[in-house]
């Protein structure tokens, strides 16, 4: 067998340890949106700062799941957890502002 | 009507199960074209959501719902009954 | 080494945090499944209780005034719910910490009806959201059913080609793997709307719990704060109550009658300043808690009713989770799809076992994993089980009844877990399966016989629906029980 193919088979295949490492990176990337769409949302509101807390509680809720499937399942290139990481520096930012 | 929705959704199920390959292949039977009448049966079941939206739209979206998966797991069982000596048979030549 | 495709990666997280969170799962979905029915339970489980009574008067409101103070200067928040569709009995509740207490009344007369002090159904309920331990049970629940969304996710990544075809596809006389394999996706699929609504709005209700809308350092310190405090002013706790004296309950009933419409209020709750007539969660899918407010002697205060989109899609989606609307049928739809729920996470957990009982089998760890999952599918119903027979059989003058059918409930858990866990330790696997099973099947069976000869005026073909209803599942359940240890290997 040549070394190309070989090391192309190896890529092919991962551990199961790397899986758990994958799982921790998605599972922090998601959690990080989550938590900054809960801490931001009650300063989106211009209005009732409760109602805009549960919308934010709705959306987070909705978007943990689908974030982190996104994280651990395209990883080929980091697509997905680049994409999260972007989404949560940008829920990050949003809990500056204040309306 | 949660009954009435679950034969509805029985008649629809079963005549997708006689027009879907796979279930066709379990129960070792030959592909047929159905007729026209049997292949509209299949939608039969939005009669049921109709029904359902006209007695109380507040709960028609989750009884018509719910019946489906009832429905489902009907069908489902009634073809493995009806079926089961096919997969036995199967099952013994597979393991001789 | 696993392939590094989509399918792949996904089944292993799927495999993996299915198993992990399925066992805590399992019984969160069962509890919930039994705790659809809590007010019908807590019927069964006081068969002193007459199943049927005359309507209710306003006299019988007034008797119930004395039990009510009783409990105000114990310092707890009683309320009184009124008759309905699903219990035709005037009932004064209080919640203990756990569950809702009852002491009930005849709603004809307000003469207070003898029965055995019981948990009831409300001991599911609690089970279900908060493992019967409060702020660190509801902070594992949430977190479960957040799991429980990518799982389900996962799942259906890992089966989007097929999720039509093998939609109807069940072949219990294949081979075994194939066999569970169907019974997993037969139990999934059909009832995937159900199981993301009720992961949704389930983990949606207790958010707060782990996604504070405050930084996390902060919410640490509001929950140790305040203990601080409490610490710092023990003459503020010693405060007697004083209460004061309880209006007529009638006319204001009337008066907030004529604000939510005759026949939709469900309950009356006594707070330390005012008394607060609320709408029935019966009147509709959203939970809108609509409620009058009184002063203790007897003037109006407010009428309050949140109307605002988001108040109302929090309310819809509290209501369609709680499932107090929609009349029986619903709420057997209800059940049934909580069931088929419990039998895909159930079986869920069966295949992770078969499908590395080959390579790890003989791995302690397994046998360990075998244990749980044991105590978790066979020990929780058999808890269960013998929860119902503790109800009746213990006796009926204890003060600390209640407690003793939960003790009764968690022993018989915990003996089902050890014996689980020490017996697949032993690789005493089949034997552990049947003899839980068998154990499972007898107690069941026995339930109905149980509950006729325990409640008086029993007869077998004259049995209130309640009564029948119950018997009925524990004889399906120990039918299904008795076949499964039957075709164990």
């Amino acid at each position: 067998m040549s070394p190309d193919l070989s090391s192309a088979r190896q890529k092919a295949f991962v551990s199961p340890s790397r899986l758990v490492g994958r799982v921790l990176v998605a599972f922090v990337l998601a959690w990080a949106v989550a938590h900054f769409l809960t801490l931001g949302s009650s300063g989106w509101g211009p209005g009732n700062r409760h109602d805009a807390m549960i919308f934010g509680q709705m959306i987070a809720v909705a978007a943990f799941p689908i974030m982190g499937l996104l994280a651990f399942g395209a990883w080929k290139r980091l697509t997905g957890p680049v994409i999260v990481a972007c989404v949560a520096c940008l829920a990050g930012l949003a809990t500056l502002i204040h309306l | 009507m949660i009954v009435l929705c679950s034969v509805l959704w029985i008649v629809s199920l079963s005549v997708q199960a006689v027009s879907e390959p796979r279930m066709l292949r379990i129960a070792r039977r030959e592909a047929v074209a159905p007729a026209l009448t049997v292949r509209l049966m299949r939608w039969v079941s939005l009669v049921g959501l109709l029904l359902c939206l006209y007695q109380r739209p507040s709960t028609a979206l989750f009884v018509w719902l719910g019946s489906f998966s009832i429905a489902t797991v009907v069908v489902a069982l009634g073809w493995a009954w009806r079926y089961r000596g096919v997969q036995r048979v199967r099952r013994t030549g597979g393991g001789s | 080494m696993i392939q590094d495709r989509l399918r792949t990666r996904m089944g292993w997280l799927h495999a993996w945090s299915g198993f992990v969170f399925g066992l805590l799962l399992v019984c969160i979905f069962a509890s919930g499944t039994i705790a659809v029915f809590d007010t019908e339970l807590t019927r069964w489980l006081q068969p002193e209780v007459p199943p049927s009574a005359t309507a209710l008067t306003d006299e019988a409101l007034e008797e119930t005034l004395p039990t009510i103070r009783k409990l105000l200067e114990r310092d707890e928040k009683p309320f009184i719910t009124l008759p309905s569709e699903r219990d035709p009995i005037l009932r004064v509740q209080y919640h203990d910490g756990h569950e809702f207490l009852n002491i009930p009344f005849d709603p004809g007369t307000g003469q207070e009806l003898a029965a055995r002090a019981t948990v009831g159904g409300t001991f599911f309920y609690d089970l279900h959201y908060s493992l019967r331990n409060g702020d660190t049970g509801i902070i594992f629940v949430t977190f479960s059913g957040l799991m429980l969304l990518i799982v389900l996710g996962s799942g259906i990544i890992i089966h989007l080609k097929e999720l039509i075809p093998d939609l109807l596809v069940l072949r219990p006389f294949s081979a075994r793997l194939r066999a569970w394999l169907d019974v997993h996706v037969l139990a999934s699929v059909p009832f995937l709307p159900f199981a993301f609504m009720m992961a949704y709005t389930g983990t949606f209700l207790h958010t707060r719990s782990i996604l504070p809308p405050v930084s996390y350092l902060a919410s640490i310190n509001a929950a140790i704060t305040p203990v601080a405090v409490r610490a710092e002013s023990p003459a503020l706790q010693k405060e007697k109550t004083v209460v004061p004296a309880l209006p007529p309950l009638s006319p204001l009933l009337h008066d907030a009658e004529k604000v939510v419409r005759a026949g939709q209020v469900g309950f009356i709750l006594f707070l330390p300043k005012n008394i607060l007539i609320s709408r029935t969660d019966a009147s509709g899918p959203a939970r809108t808690r609509e409620h009058v407010d009184f002063s203790y002697d007897g003037h109006f205060i407010r009428h309050v009713l949140l109307t605002t989109p988001l108040t109302r899609t929090q309310q819809v989606m509290e209501g369609i989770h709680y499932v107090r609307w929609g009349g029986a049928g619903m709420r057997w739809l209800y059940f049934i799809s909580g069931l088929a729920t419990t039998i895909m996470i159930g079986s869920g957990l069966v295949l992770f076992l078969m499908k590395r009982r080959r390579l790890s089998g003989g791995r302690v760890i397994f046998r360990l994993a075998e244990g749980l999952t044991v105590s978790v599918l066979v020990g929780f119903p058999l808890a269960c089980s013998g929860f119902f027979w503790g109800n009746r059989l213990l006796s009926g003058g204890s003060e600390q009844r209640t407690q003793e059918e939960v003790t009764v409930f968690f022993l018989i858990w915990a003996a089902s877990a050890v014996w689980g866990m020490g017996g697949c330790l032993m690789k005493w696997r089949v034997q552990v399966w049947r003899s839980e099973l068998g154990l499972l099947a007898v107690l069941s069976a026995l339930l109905g016989p149980l509950d006729l000869l325990t409640r008086s005026g029993g007869t077998v073909f004259h049995t209130p629906t309640v009564f029948a209803a119950v018997d009925l599942i524990a004889l399906c359940v120990a039918a299904v029980a008795f076949q499964i240890a039957r075709r164990l290997a």
